[in-house]
């Protein structure tokens, strides 16, 4: 079996899960009670007598809720590969519009932040898994880090630097007075205002990676393989940047599915900060039963999580020498 | 690869630094801009379904007449006045110099193609009406096949925006219900408001223009305000943050008004003392009066007078005591005409009358037989089951008080709770329910609209909107009708007389409190805000009621300092943030430039 046939076999498999995603995308919000229609139409204050059912009649018509739910069904994947996610019943905008003008600001605060936790996450935990002395001091921290409440400690920088010192802005991703534009004012308005949002997910993160790290490494130096190599009278270093490449393989994985999980924003976060992402979308969007903007961003998450698989999938097949013979020789 | 990053950032850096030089960001004088804020983001400025973006309508787009709803009183706009000119024709004479943003005229065929085009999205339907007439450019007539509904109508006059001919019959339909006209298709968003959609931000905020060239600056006075800058703060903490430090302008969050005004004394709201918030309309509590016995006029009248509307009122700071008619305070105008206190001495009934409501129930023959303090009716105890949404904490917190006030009366009333749209309101649609509170049949511009939604019943479909108590009467019916069909004030007055009458004698439903809605604004920058001395506008700033008096306001308010000569002085614009923005920024830039030698140096 040929790397060819192991990428087809893995296409396969990821085009099958990708339809069964998308139709649960579909259908779950569809089967949650209530009408959205009439419940927009419902809060909707100022109208005429006899006018909410003239409402409710053209809404259903514009979204297509008067067709029966096979031909909703259909209607949706001749849209989809149409390229048209719909449209949201909450902001009255295309989805697609919506999750692209969000998505920037997701990126813009969640790549770094997983990256750069990644970086120092590991390098941090690989120490602790080394070194005993700095692994009881340590350790500790990271369990605070990774397992507090993110929302409250989200909470404690807004209040002490945000609000209390005044030093860094602590909501909205730039000054309400600027609008976007490729300038020396607003760019230095959006970093500032992204400082502490960024911040707060970057040491969080830190916490689990470092944890993750750490227990493999001590794994690792376990195994037969170091302890043969330490026979062997190998130097300290070599043993680690085995052990190191080892411990590493897990993590490019965790890594993967959080980048993955990128375009769903962090919720916590942009709520937090008043941050404009993905997260706040999705939210409103299931609060209001939005079943367009629903499964437009779900769509948004499953494709970037199957990509991000199948690339791991991929990178697994140079950096792992296990896959590799698994299907040079299988 | 790490050069190549490196390389990267510093022609970044230096980007920034020549864009510096060139192009200056957007510049929003605070002393010109009012700054308002909104729960929902902007997204869409699409004039038809109301969009998210607060004037849209009002300020883009304008109607024959404005809506003050706080004194319900129609304010002619484009129109210089509209009348019956018999009894099916409604004739429209357009204001002089009527003009749209591009600079073409508005005429009388840009009306009748609204209205049309009003109708061909389905949107509206004008019940009976036959033609619309363009008698000359500025006279049209809107002529009806039978007897029109003089009241849906006159909400017509304040629902239909007026929207350019030469634009929208270019468009198609079926894609104009979609659109955004945000990006590209701003284009087409040409109205005849004082202002223009300048920028939709997606999600964070939405930038109206003054118009210059408006045609209303000769009839209207000229807004102050250059900008109007929506902003999305969805959370009441926020709002309150941003007002203390003089960032939001007016808005409409649940605030603590008596505490924002000791830290921030610019603070006001439409009182000046308790309950601060505008009151509106009266939050009426249903009886189903298809159940037994609350199919008894006089076991309604009962259950009234136990009620306290003083001790609910109490309760909270944002409620008012209401009178016992469902026409609230908005309405003192028409209470005024119709001798509304005069009806009540007569017909009504006295609140917190525990006595006299007991005397009613004996008289009924509902007495408590086994001793158990509940009163018995046909053997079994009344025992009312008060219906109400898990998330309304005011409507339960009342419901907990009515069941109190009731006790001593000898009723049980039970408090059931659940989700708004599943459980609540699907309980009243399907009068599955005794008591219930809400506003729906009384949050309405005129007291027909609130008669109508309240009593009127035809059969389980043709019912009014609010009517939840499925309450019936063909008097009512009859009463409605001709109310309905008549433009003469004075007829007018007798049937709104009458009706209040059975209000008070049938008692469908009990005002409880007074809501109030959110208002607070700042004169920090902006001063004369409308209040309850000078209600020239309508203290809701919610998208979509623009027509309603939103526009009104915003063209009211009035620079709170004199406006300073150099209008784009870098002074106008504010960190939102403190001073915390101005420094951290070239600190972060210095952090990104250590960036690539930090990179370099791990080599």
């Amino acid at each position: 079996m040929g790397f060819r046939k192991y990428l087809a076999r893995k296409t396969f498999v990821y085009a099958i899960t990708f339809l069964f995603a998308v139709t649960l995308n579909w259908l779950l919000p569809r089967l949650m009670p209530g009408n959205p229609i009439e419940a927009m139409i419902e809060s909707n204050l100022n109208l005429a007598p006899g006018e909410k059912e003239i409402l409710i009649k053209f809404y259903e018509e514009l979204y297509g809720l008067n067709e029966p739910l096979w031909r909703q069904f259909v209607n949706f994947w001749v849209r989809l590969f149409h390229g048209d996610l719909g449209y949201s019943l909450l902001y009255k905008a295309p989805v697609w519009d919506l999750i692209r003008h969000a998505l920037p600001y997701d990126i813009a605060i969640l790549l770094p932040a997983i990256a750069l936790s990644w970086l120092v996450g590991n390098w941090l935990g690989a120490i602790a898994g080394k070194n005993k002395r700095y692994d009881r001091y340590m350790m500790p921290i990271f369990y605070f880090l990774a397992s507090m409440p993110y929302f409250w400690f989200a909470m404690l920088l807004v209040y002490f630097i945000g609000v209390k010192a005044g030093w860094l802005p602590y909501q909205g991703a730039y000054d309400p007075s600027l609008l976007p534009s490729f300038s020396w004012e607003f760019i230095k308005s959006f970093i500032s205002h992204w400082i502490l949002p960024f911040l707060s997910l970057f040491i969080v993160m830190i916490g689990s990676w470092a944890i993750g790290m750490r227990n493999m490494i001590i794994y690792e130096l376990e195994a037969d393989y170091v302890r043969y190599l330490e026979a062997l009278g190998a130097s300290e270093k070599l043993m680690t940047r085995h052990a190191y490449r080892n411990a590493i393989l897990p993590q490019v994985t965790g890594l993967a599915l959080q980048l993955g999980l990128m375009v769903a924003g962090a919720i916590a976060t942009e709520i937090v900060f008043n941050y404009p992402g993905i997260g706040i979308l999705l939210m409103n969007a299931a609060l209001s039963q939005d079943y367009f903007l629903l499964q437009g961003a779900f769509l948004m998450v499953v494709v970037s999580v199957l990509a991000a698989n199948f690339v791991i999938d991929i990178v697994y097949a140079f950096i792992d020498p296990r896959v590799r013979t698994s299907y040079t020789e299988g | 690869m790490k050069r190549h990053l490196a390389v990267a950032l510093v022609a970044l850096l230096l980007v920034s630094l020549w864009s510096f030089a060139s192009v200056r960001a957007e510049d929003f004088p605070r002393n010109e801009t009012i700054y308002t804020a909104n729960s929902a983001p902007p997204a869409s400025a699409n004039p038809f379904q109301g969009g998210n973006i607060i004037g849209i309508d009002g300020l883009v787009f304008e109607p024959l007449f404005m809506l003050n709803f706080m004194t319900t009183e129609l304010k002619p706009w484009l129109a210089e006045y509209g009348k019956w000119i018999d009894s099916t024709t409604y004739e429209v004479k357009l204001r002089e110099g009527t003009r749209w943003q591009d600079g073409k005229p508005l005429t009388a065929e840009d009306v009748k193609f609204s209205f049309e085009y009003y109708e061909k999205l389905g949107l509206k339907k004008f019940e009976g009406l036959s033609e619309i007439k363009v008698v000359d450019d500025r006279t049209v007539r809107f002529v009806f096949s039978g007897q029109p509904n003089v009241w849906v109508w006159d909400q017509n006059l304040y629902s239909v925006l007026i929207i350019p001919k030469h634009i929208f019959e270019n468009l198609d339909p079926e894609k104009v219900k979609t659109m955004t006209f945000t990006g590209d298709d701003k284009k087409y968003l040409v109205g005849s408001g004082a202002y223009k959609l300048k920028e939709v931000v997606e999600q964070q905020k939405s930038i109206l223009e003054r118009n210059e060239d408006w045609w209303g600056a000769k009839y209207f006075n000229k807004p102050a305000a250059k900008y109007i800058i929506q902003l999305y703060v969805s959370s009441n903490d926020q709002a309150a943050n941003m007002f203390l430090k003089g960032d939001l302008d007016v808005a409409t969050y649940y605030l603590d008004i008596a505490e924002l005004k000791k830290q921030n004394p610019n603070i006001v709201s439409w009182l000046d003392k308790e309950p601060y918030f505008p009151p509106v309309v009266p939050v009426v509590l249903y009886f189903n009066t298809q159940r037994e016995p609350m199919n008894m006029p006089a076991f309604r009248k009962a259950i009234a007078m136990a009620i306290n509307p003083e001790q609910i009122v109490q309760q909270g700071p944002i409620s008012a005591v209401p009178d016992q008619t469902p026409l609230g305070p908005i309405m003192q105008g028409w209470k005024d005409k119709i001798g509304a206190k005069d009806i009540i001495n007569e017909y009504g009934w006295k609140y917190g009358d525990l006595q006299d409501a007991m005397k009613i129930l004996d008289q009924l023959g509902i007495k408590d037989t086994d001793g158990d303090g509940i009163r018995e009716y046909n053997g079994k105890p009344v025992e009312l089951h008060f219906v109400t949404c898990s998330g309304c904490s005011d409507w339960i917190q009342a419901g907990e008080i009515i069941a109190n006030q009731l006790k001593p009366l000898g009723i049980k009333v039970v408090i059931d709770k659940g989700d708004w749209t599943n459980f609540f309101m699907q309980k009243l649609n399907s009068g599955d329910f005794d008591l219930a509170l809400h506003w729906a049949g009384t949050f309405k511009p005129d007291p027909y609209s609130v008669y109508y939604n309240l009593m009127y019943y035809k059969n389980e479909t043709d019912k009014g909107g609010a009517n939840f108590g499925n309450y019936h009467n063909e008097r009512v019916n009859e009463l409605l009708q001709k109310l309905a069909a008549t433009p003469n004030q004075d007829e007018q007055i007798k049937y709104l007389k009458e009706l209040t009458q059975i209000w008070l004698q049938d008692v469908p439903a009990v005002p409880v409190y007074t809501g109030t809605v959110f208002y607070e604004a700042n004169t920090q920058y902006w001063k004369n805000w409308p209040n309850e001395k000078n209600p020239y506008g309508v203290p809701i700033f919610w998208p979509g009621f623009g027509t309603w008096g939103t526009a009104l306001a915003m063209l009211g308010v009035q620079p709170a300092q004199a406006p300073t000569t150099t209008t784009s002085s870098p002074s106008g614009t504010t960190t939102t943030t403190g001073g915390g923005g101005s420094t951290c920024g070239p600190a972060a830039l210095i952090l990104l430039a250590a960036v690539p030698l930090l990179l370099r140096r791990r080599r």
